[in-house]
């Protein structure tokens, strides 16, 4: 296992540096010469001119820039954007990281959950009519055209209907007299739902083995009631109480988005998990456990859907990359200024070391994400290990 | 046991929903929430104001709050940084009044007025020593929103300040740094001296105009040294220095930032920035101004005769609010849920939305000419572009009418001059073959466009024909230009795509229709605009092109025809002149109408150079579009036509009056 992990690191290593480099050269490549845009304005500074060109390696051949600006990057210097000048593309990016977590964190569990459960009723339930239409539904949803769709929702419940806002991620009157910025909030509510998160897969945890269904549930329903008295608490007493009020504006906010997002994504875990666990309800061990007399659910949910879950998580890891680059197209159509936002706006505005930080940044986690999911996959499939050891 | 208790999937989804409600329902009330507030002043990380404070202990000011939408963050509340690098349209409506200065302009009639002045200051003195000076009285008693006055050290501390910082962009419109003698000289300011407190001398090292001074200098930006001298050490600092507390010239400061999200301005109680009336006329305005705090002032200036109307300046609400949205559909979706009053955007709504407000009720619509053009560039320094009977041809071709009703379904407006049609007195007739041409049908402009090549030394092997009608020419064959030469092939015509600007775009595939109608072979190609920018206004690529379509927003003072076709801003040299043209009888008339002290005198010269322009056709000016645009009934505003719209000003904040 060690030497698999190494050998993906090593990869890993080697795919992140083809990574900065081929993104260097994208940039570079884009019509307009994007580099050299900030220098064509013959009343820059001398002291801008000088520091822009030193900075980006301007009047070196194209591998030198190539290599200063790897050198830059574990610097951590992305020089300054053109945009917001004299802000650095790293802070632009920590103003703007909070909101996108928040959401599309929310987002992808909810639809990989959604996805799961749908797609494992739509096995279990092969030939059923209920079956037709949820499969129906799914491929529906897989395969709408989501900026139209995501207008339409916002449309119809947030003009025609009114139940939600028609974008933004607050309502401004309510914070006229904040005493704090809204990452301030954002922050609080990511502490909190990782801690909640972190309290219920630990309820999981221990619930998992007990053998009665009835204490089973029981015992995690008390842990949800755990949960929300605990909650309550927190967000009636000290620091949470005076930025619960927006808190809950942000979470309102948050509805539509979460909604529309998940119709769309939850399809594609759902399709997945109702073809792999269709095969795995062929499997031997399957009939060995029907024939044992055990309960179609325990069946189903012990059984079959562990093993189904295999590369449906595997999906899952991959997706967390949209947390971070935060669904373009969602971000801009429900006006939810996040990563997403940032990195369209600073290709429109050919704000080259933004663009470009937040690409890299985007990468990073993809690159993370993805050995992540390899040595998950690993761990849980003990084949992959074994072929690895030769 | 119940399907309910069976199933995993209810329990789940019941846990995200306990999850979500934690968060949600556990909001209370408005009363709870401004208690909580403030009892934990120590957690204030926001900017506080010095407005927000002074309103608590007067609350005086107007109630209500003015909505308005905007598409894009400010990229700064630093007036220095917004007029030195962050220029966009965006910002520049976040800034408060930061600045001031000595003259303005009152709206919608673009008539100069003064501003800090005591008067109109239009006659230069000639010190003997190569350079000019205007010494103008400032009016006493006027008052930063911190309580400091407004004196010449201001000016004289901002025009120190840009030129010993090097500050860019607007800052050297609006300050020009004079330098040099002879073959080098730079025109420009070479001196502010404050000659006391209230008397300000303003040097230039030649004798400006219009442009130069009434409408450049004496409206430059002025910000307070009491605030601004702490951080003017060098650029960086100056870019980046807190603004949100900065002292103000106007009724409103700066309350709430929230980057990403939305923006406030709060009114001022103790500001001196209220009140008074405007008269305005065709070509002049009255001031009446005496609210009890400020200096009074009662002038007239311009032609005040005639019928005016007067409006009072407010401000009339507490708060103005400016909504981030990401995109127009999601902004006029918010309009028209009424979340917002207005919806600020530099193009106008765009027409299909327009048509769609109509039909809502408690929406209000306004349709203004807009302060620009769009416009086809021949490169005069290659052939084609460079003969003068080509350019004329392909002018008479163009059937920009047939386009405009027939295509483009009165979506645009005709323009034939570099003028605006709203700038009445600007206007020049149209002459030339645009006039010849105007009215003609197709047959006519194709048999006339090859009269014009023949008649410029043009010659064919056969001139083709055209059969009248809808149908297309039969194009010349063997052309060749005069001398004989060989016309180049595969010409591109440069055009933002349908995405960008469909208006561009269509015209861009008619004329080059046209053009090969005429025997030339030239392509319509849709291009990116920032290509197409980078590659007309790069010295380097001068002579890489042969025709393009951009367009131009303008100014409040026209003097772009200049600024366009003047040899002296010739593209290759960094300057705006793309075409290239290069015409001394024009250059002479570009630098009488710089110099021009009056408007009257300006108007005459500039009718002057577009009678050149209409001969030499260095651009095909295509058209212009109205700016449309619309607000919720819950609001009014004292005019609504107005050159640009009303976006062009910034929704007026000032000026509106809540009706609700």
């Amino acid at each position: 296992m060690t030497k698999y992990i190494i050998n993906r690191f090593l990869q890993l290593v080697l795919v992140f540096f083809v990574f900065l480099v081929s993104s260097y050269l994208l940039f570079n490549a884009m019509p307009g010469d994007a580099f050299t845009s900030l220098l064509l304005n013959p009343q820059l500074p001398p002291d801008a001119y000088e520091k822009t060109i030193a900075l980006y390696g301007l009047d070196r051949p194209l591998s030198e820039r190539v290599i200063k600006y790897v050198q830059n990057f574990f610097k951590g210097d992305f020089g300054f954007s053109y945009r917001y000048y004299p802000k650095s593309p790293i802070e632009l990016i920590a103003e703007r990281l909070p909101r996108t977590l928040m959401l599309f964190a929310l987002v992808n569990i909810i639809s990989f959950y959604t996805g799961f459960l749908v797609g494992k009723i739509l096995a279990w339930r092969r030939g059923s009519k209920s079956e037709t239409w949820l499969t129906l539904a799914s491929v529906l949803s897989y395969t709408v055209f989501y900026p139209w769709f995501a207008l339409l929702m916002l449309w119809f419940f947030g003009y025609k209907m009114g139940w939600f806002p028609i974008g933004k991620f607050l309502y401004p009157e309510k914070w006229y007299d904040a005493p704090f910025d809204s990452d301030v909030v954002f922050m609080m509510m990511i502490k909190f739902t990782v801690v909640v998160s972190i309290i219920q897969f630990i309820a999981y945890l221990f619930t998992r083995n007990i053998e009665s269904l009835s204490l089973r549930r029981n015992a995690r329903l008390l842990s949800l009631v755990l949960i929300f008295i605990g909650s309550y608490f927190y967000w009636n007493t000290g620091d949470a109480l005076i930025k619960k009020p927006y808190a809950a504006d942000i979470s309102f906010h948050m509805i539509l988005p979460t909604i529309v997002v998940t119709i769309v994504a939850f399809a594609g875990t759902a399709l997945l998990t109702r073809t792999t666990m269709m095969e795995v309800l062929k499997e031997d061990y399957i009939q060995t456990a029907r024939a044992k007399g055990l309960s179609q659910k325990r069946i189903r949910d012990r059984h079959a859907a562990r093993t189904a879950l295999l590369p449906v998580v595997t999906s899952f890891i991959f997706t967390i990359v949209t947390i971070i680059d935060g669904s373009v197209l969602t971000e801009q159509i429900f006006s939810w200024p996040g990563m997403g936002q940032l990195l369209l706006q600073a290709v429109l505005n050919e704000d080259i070391p933004v663009a470009m930080a937040a690409f890299s940044f985007v990468g990073i986690f993809a690159l993370v994400a993805h050995f992540v999911a390899d040595i998950s996959y690993a761990y849980l499939d003990p084949r992959i290990r074994i072929k690895s050891q030769g | 046991m119940s399907r309910f208790k069976e199933s995993r999937f209810w329990r789940l989804t019941l846990l995200f929903t306990v999850f979500a409600l934690v968060v949600v329902a556990c909001g209370g009330s408005d009363t709870a929430e401004e208690e909580v507030v403030e009892e934990a002043p120590a957690e204030t990380a926001a900017p506080a104001t010095t407005a927000a404070a002074a309103e608590e202990a007067a609350p005086s000011g107007p109630d209500g709050v003015f909505k308005m939408a905007v598409f894009s963050d400010p990229a700064t509340q630093n007036f220095w940084n917004y007029l030195d690098t962050e220029t966009d349209v965006w910002t520049g409506w976040a800034m408060t009044g930061q600045s001031t200065s000595l003259y303005s302009v009152s709206m919608p009639n673009y008539q100069l007025v003064t501003n800090m002045a005591a008067e109109l200051v239009e006659a230069s003195t000639d010190n003997g020593d190569g350079t000019w000076s205007y010494t103008v009285p400032i009016t006493e008693g006027y008052m930063w929103s911190d309580g400091t006055p407004v004196t010449a050290n201001d000016w004289v501390f901002t025009y120190n300040t840009v030129k010993a910082l090097e500050l860019q962009n607007n800052w050297m419109n609006s300050w020009p740094m004079g330098s040099g003698e002879g073959d080098e000289k730079v025109q420009g300011v070479v001196g502010v001296v404050a000659d006391n407190d209230y008397s300000v001398t303003i040097s230039f090292n030649y004798d400006p105009g219009l442009s130069a001074w009434q409408f450049g200098t004496a409206a430059a930006p002025v910000l307070p040294e009491s605030y601004w001298g702490q951080y003017a050490t060098d650029r960086e600092t100056l870019l980046a220095a807190p603004a949100e507390n900065a002292p103000v010239a106007s009724a409103f400061v700066y309350d709430k930032i929230e980057q990403g999200a939305f923006y406030t301005w709060a009114y001022d109680p103790n500001t001196m920035y209220f009140g008074g009336d405007t008269t305005i006329y065709e070509a002049g305005t009255t001031i009446s101004w005496d609210n009890g705090v400020a200096p009074a002032v009662n002038e007239s200036f311009g032609d005040t005769s005639g019928e005016g109307f007067t409006y009072t300046s407010g401000p009339y609400v507490g708060t103005v609010e400016f909504t981030l949205y990401g995109d127009q559909d999601a902004a006029y979706l918010a309009f028209q849920n009424g979340e917002v009053d207005f919806v600020l955007n530099p193009l106008g709504v765009k027409r299909n939305v327009y048509d769609q407000l109509a039909r809502i009720p408690g929406v209000e619509l306004v349709s203004n000419a807009s302060n620009g053009m769009r416009y086809m560039a021949f490169n005069m320094r290659i052939f084609p572009g460079s003969d003068k009977a080509f350019r004329q041809a392909v002018s008479c071709i163009s059937d920009k009418e047939f386009v405009i009703n027939n295509i483009l379904q009165g979506v645009a407006v005709n323009m034939d001059g570099q003028m605006p049609e709203a700038l009445t007195a600007w206007v020049a007739p149209v002459t030339g073959v645009l006039a010849d041409c105007d009215g003609m049908s197709s047959d006519e402009r194709f048999n006339k466009s090859v009269e014009i090549l023949q008649a410029g030394g043009w010659t064919a092997s056969d001139w083709g024909s055209h059969a009248g009608g809808g149908e297309r020419a039969v194009a010349p064959t063997g052309l060749k230009g005069p001398g004989g030469t060989a016309v180049p092939t595969d010409m591109l015509l440069y055009a933002p795509g349908p995405g960008y600007d469909p208006i561009r775009s269509t015209f861009s595939l008619f004329i080059a229709d046209w053009m090969q109608q005429l025997g030339f072979d030239v392509i319509a190609r849709p291009t990116g605009f920032g290509v197409i920018v980078d590659k007309v206004f790069a010295p380097d690529l001068c002579k890489d092109w042969y025709f393009y379509m951009l367009g131009w927003g303008l100014g409040t003072f026209p003097d772009h025809p200049e600024a366009f076709f003047h040899s002296k801003n010739d593209s290759c040299e960094g300057g705006y002149n793309t075409p290239g043209f290069d015409n001394a009888e024009f250059d002479a008339l570009a630098d009488q109408f710089k110099g021009a002290k009056t408007i009257s005198d300006a108007q005459s010269i500039s009718k002057q150079m577009e009678a050149i322009l209409f001969e030499e056709l260095p651009y095909l000016v295509l058209v212009t579009t109205p700016v449309l645009e619309a607000y919720r009934d819950t609001i009014s505003f004292p005019f609504t036509d107005v050159l640009d719209g009303l976006s062009d000003s910034g929704g007026y904040p000032t000026l509106v009056k809540r009706t609700d």
